[in-house]
């Protein structure tokens, strides 16, 4: 077929691997092209509006396949709220906003050197291998690279991978790339929270390089230790579901449930600015 | 110089609006209408779809674009996707020119050929990152193959509707 061997087709080609080769090793390099930024200005408005019309898909979606079960729930639900009165279900509904906002200030007085920014999560890219969060605000609200993230119950999301002028990215921490310096409230055994392909999907992370006589058990609080650029020292990541014991390496490891709950977010805290942890 | 239609052009512009907004669809309505757990190859599918009935230099370029802007809007940090759909949009031109007279069954072939590899390349990235690769093709790859599969004739005759309109108007102007 001429087209096949006309100029066209082949400055093409080139163009398109030169596209793949150049973006994607700039991606590792860690540079965010200037192409990437100006394209995500004009699609980041229309992301969140096609991502609105997702959720009330969703919405609509999980009615239909849950209906049976809801139906059920909803004549249990009618028997227990017999007799509940209007102003009781107001009440409740302001105690738990107000519970959110009192953990939100507890995490603040807790750490006063902590400066926070709270952003809304105006996309989420689910790829087949990885989860990217967009969020509605950047660098114009002091939000950049490599900052932590944190859910409103103080529990570590992840951290900003990109960011641009009213935009930034986000990954979770258990995504398969994630690391994250921790250690066990309890005994003080410290080790690495990094994502497993097998435990994402069930929403968990592995803490792994901690010693065969490392003191963990089910139940134990795991906090960032601190160690690293990218998250302070002191923040809950999750609680320990499972130890077990790497024949091949000699070490334990534990599964962590996050704390944070990562698949049923709609808005994030950036901490925008903390004091450095410095080991003794 | 040869003279371009005001007709000709409309297409052109229509059929780069229903591939943009496929990948808007596939970056943010799909992710709540997961099957199996994974996301379908929505734009792969239109792109070749697209290839079979628009002219080859318009697909080549709308299947570069196309690849691009969904790597671009999806955060993802591979950009293979414009050297990967201008691969299946010549194979699905070959096959619609050179193989079948109707349109019909090169979309399906070159369709089900670039979800293979779409979602082979999905199972090598994640056994590149850390996973087991029996692990991924299983658990993501293969559920991706079957959910593009699924899609794949829908968006055939979405495609196929769209430029009957075209030809549709053409006629009814020639019969004038």
């Amino acid at each position: 077929m001429k087209f096949f061997k006309s100029k066209f087709f082949i400055i093409t080609l080139i163009v398109a691997a030169s596209i793949a080769v150049v973006f994607t090793a700039m991606s590792f390099l860690g540079y965010s092209s200037y192409i990437k930024t100006a394209l995500h200005y004009v699609t980041v408005p229309v992301q969140k509006l096609s991502d609105a019309v997702g959720r009330a898909i969703d919405g609509y979606a999980s009615y239909i396949t849950e209906f049976d079960r809801l139906k059920k729930e909803n004549e249990e639900l009618k028997e227990q709220i017999n007799g509940m009165i209007d102003e009781v279900q107001s009440a409740q509904a302001i105690r738990a906003e107000n519970d959110e906002l009192r953990r939100m200030l507890e995490v603040k007085e807790e750490h006063l050197d902590y400066k926070f920014e709270i952003a809304d999560i105006v996309g989420r890219e689910d790829g087949n291998y990885m989860t990217v969060f967009t969020l509605g605000r950047g660098r114009n609200n002091g939000i950049d690279r490599d900052m932590p993230i944190i859910s409103s119950n103080s529990g570590l999301i992840g951290r900003i991978t990109d960011a641009g002028a009213t935009w930034s990215k986000a990954c979770s921490i258990i995504e398969m790339n994630s690391s994250v310096g921790a250690y066990v409230e309890r005994s003080r055994a410290s080790g690495i929270v990094v994502g497993d392909y097998e435990l994402e999907l069930l929403g968990l992370c592995r803490l792994s390089y901690l010693q065969s006589d490392a003191d963990v058990a089910v139940g134990d609080r795991v906090l960032t230790s601190g160690v690293g650029s990218v998250y302070p020292r002191g923040l809950i990541i999750g609680t320990v579901t499972e130890v077990k014991y790497d024949e091949s390496l000699r070490t334990k490891y534990a599964i962590v449930k996050p704390y944070a709950e990562i698949s049923g977010l709609n808005s994030i805290t950036v901490i925008t600015s903390y004091e450095k942890y410095v080991e003794d | 110089m040869q003279r371009v239609s005001f007709a000709a052009v409309l297409r052109v512009i229509l059929t780069s609006v229903y591939a943009a907004l496929s990948v808007i669809l596939q970056c943010s309505v799909f992710p709540h209408l997961r099957l199996f757990g994974v996301i379908p190859e929505l734009t792969l599918c239109a792109v070749v779809c697209i290839a079979c009935c628009e002219d080859e230099r318009v697909s080549c370029i709308i299947a570069v674009c196309a690849g691009f802007l969904l790597d671009t809007v999806g955060g993802d940090r591979f950009t293979l996707s414009p050297f990967l759909f201008l691969l299946a949009a010549a194979l699905s031109i070959v096959l619609s020119r050179l193989v079948f007279r109707k349109k019909i069954l090169p979309a399906l072939i070159s369709g089900a050929a670039a979800l293979t590899v779409g979602a082979l390349k999905t199972a090598v990235i994640l056994a590149a990152s850390g996973a087991a690769f029996g692990s991924a093709l299983v658990k993501t790859a293969l559920p991706q193959l079957l959910y593009g599969t699924v899609i794949l004739l829908p968006v055939f005759l979405l495609t196929a509707l769209h430029y009957r309109i075209f030809r549709y108007g053409r006629e009814s102007k020639l019969k004038r």
